[in-house]
């Protein structure tokens, strides 16, 4: 399993450094397009340093109806330049017919959404020409269907032939705002499916978890990341952290961190 | 609140709702009429019917949130000085209001500031406020005199000459430049 992280701006001079126990980065899609700021031929120096997966935020797969051409387009470009080993996007939706939404919001786990994710899914994948990876996000509604959510992920994941980008702490945060047992939920899923986990600590407000994408990951993300890593042929883990990024030494340690789950002492 | 002509699907509603502080206002208050109202398809009800009007609304925070994130590129000096003001301020604005693409972070926080000027106009700095409306009126050229409070010393005023250029077709980030001559 290789471990990595999250390519942020304010992190890139000491990703080039080539840090120990960096031996892949996440790229956001978003973040390459047209006027995000990104130097030149940023990708190509990056791919030749790393193993690449580009993520997207934005493709909202979960909008009824045709996938913004637009996009996918730019999306696609990005794909070219960085050459990832695989893509990925959220099993979610950002935008509807009537305006954009900003950011990711939960689908209801029906049949009619399988359809629709994973067609849009399959467009991506083979508009760009890599294996795609869905992922679970965290949802702060409960959203009913005629699934269990496990259901409705394995059934997507078939139908769009694709694997699974397991947010580890995505899935603590439901299971602790919702009320259930994260581990019982991952032992629904078809274990062969789960092919990345992304991890970083989670935040509270009140009695609410949240995504902060802010904290050192706590030893709880650590035990639940290392039960899915031991029943599931997981191949990269990536740190995915967003904000008050801390210095160096630190990033160095939550490297580590996430070596040891594959590799307990 | 008309019914449109069309029955909509769940993610048409849903997204309206996230939008649309006053629906979930409505919605809270009586479930079965807003959804009768927005015209949801029959097969959709259920999982509207089903939402809980505390997530529903924190989901719908977790949006304002990213907004107020991105309307901080816009304005983060005015933001600074609304201090643990600026997400009550923002969010009772926000709430209400749902700016239109294209250029949406541009157009919220010229909308944001708008609101400001109104309620508590002190807090508003002023070149975030030009170069708010410099990019708003896509200008090619404009020049401010600006009268700026001094950090150093207490009541120290000092000017400051804001030149704003705007070099390419595409107006909000990214195309313009900001020259700042401190005098
Ligand atoms: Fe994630």
């Amino acid at each position: 399993m290789m471990t990595g992280l999250g390519y942020r701006r304010e992190l890139a001079a000491w990703i080039a450094t080539q840090p120990r126990g960096v031996e892949c980065l996440e790229i956001t899609a978003e973040h390459f397009y047209p006027g995000a700021g990104a130097p030149p031929g940023q990708l190509a120096r990056l791919a030749g340093q790393y193993h690449l997966f580009v993520h997207g935020l934005g493709l909202s797969l979960g909008t009824p109806g045709p996938l913004d051409r637009h996009q996918l387009d730019q999306f696609a470009r990005v794909v070219q330049a960085a050459n990832p080993d695989w893509i990925s996007e959220h099993v979610a939706f950002t935008r509807t017919a009537e305006g954009d939404l900003g950011y990711l919001n939960p689908v209801p786990p029906t049949r009619e959404m399988v359809r629709i994710v994973a067609e849009h899914a399959r467009e991506v994948a083979e508009r760009c020409g890599k294996p795609i990876l869905l992922e679970n996000i965290t949802s702060h509604v409960r959203l009913p269907g005629e699934l269990a959510e496990t259901d409705f992920l394995n059934e997507l994941c078939a139908r769009a032939d694709c694997g699974l980008l397991l947010d580890v702490t995505n899935l603590f945060i439901n299971s602790r705002n919702h009320g259930f047992d994260p581990l019982a939920w991952v032992r629904e899923l078809e274990p062969r499916r789960i092919t990345q986990l992304h991890i970083v600590g989670y935040s509270r407000a009140g009695q609410r978890y949240t995504d902060g994408h802010a904290e050192p990951i706590q030893e709880e993300l650590i035990e639940l990341a290392r039960a899915i890593v031991s029943r599931a042929p997981v191949q990269a883990i990536i740190l995915e952290r967003d904000e008050d990024f801390p210095e160096p030494r630190e990033l160095e340690v939550e490297i580590a961190k996430l070596a040891r789950i594959s590799r307990p002492d | 609140m008309p019914a449109s002509a069309a029955p909509i699907d769940f993610t048409t509603a849903f997204g309206r709702l996230l939008r649309d502080g006053a629906l979930r206002d409505a919605l809270a208050a009586n479930p079965r009429r807003v959804v009768e109202q927005l015209g949801v398809r029959e097969q959709d009800r259920p999982a509207l019917l089903h939402l809980v009007p505390a997530d529903l609304e924190y989901q719908a925070e977790i949006l304002l949130r990213k907004r107020l994130g991105v309307v901080r590129e816009f304005i983060p000096e005015t933001l600074r000085r609304l201090a643990g003001d600026a997400w009550p301020r923002f969010h009772h604005y926000a709430r209400r209001h749902w700016p239109d693409a294209p250029h949406s972070g541009l157009r919220d926080a010229h909308a944001f500031a708008g609101f400001l000027q109104a309620t508590q106009p002190g807090a508003i700095c002023d070149r975030e406020w030009n170069r708010l409306e410099f990019f708003r009126k896509q200008q090619r050229l404009a020049v401010h005199w600006v009268r700026r409070r001094g950090e150093d010393r207490a009541g120290w005023w000092r000017g400051e000459l804001q030149l704003l250029v705007r070099t390419g077709r595409q107006a909000g980030r990214g195309a313009e430049w900001l020259l700042h001559f401190q005098l």
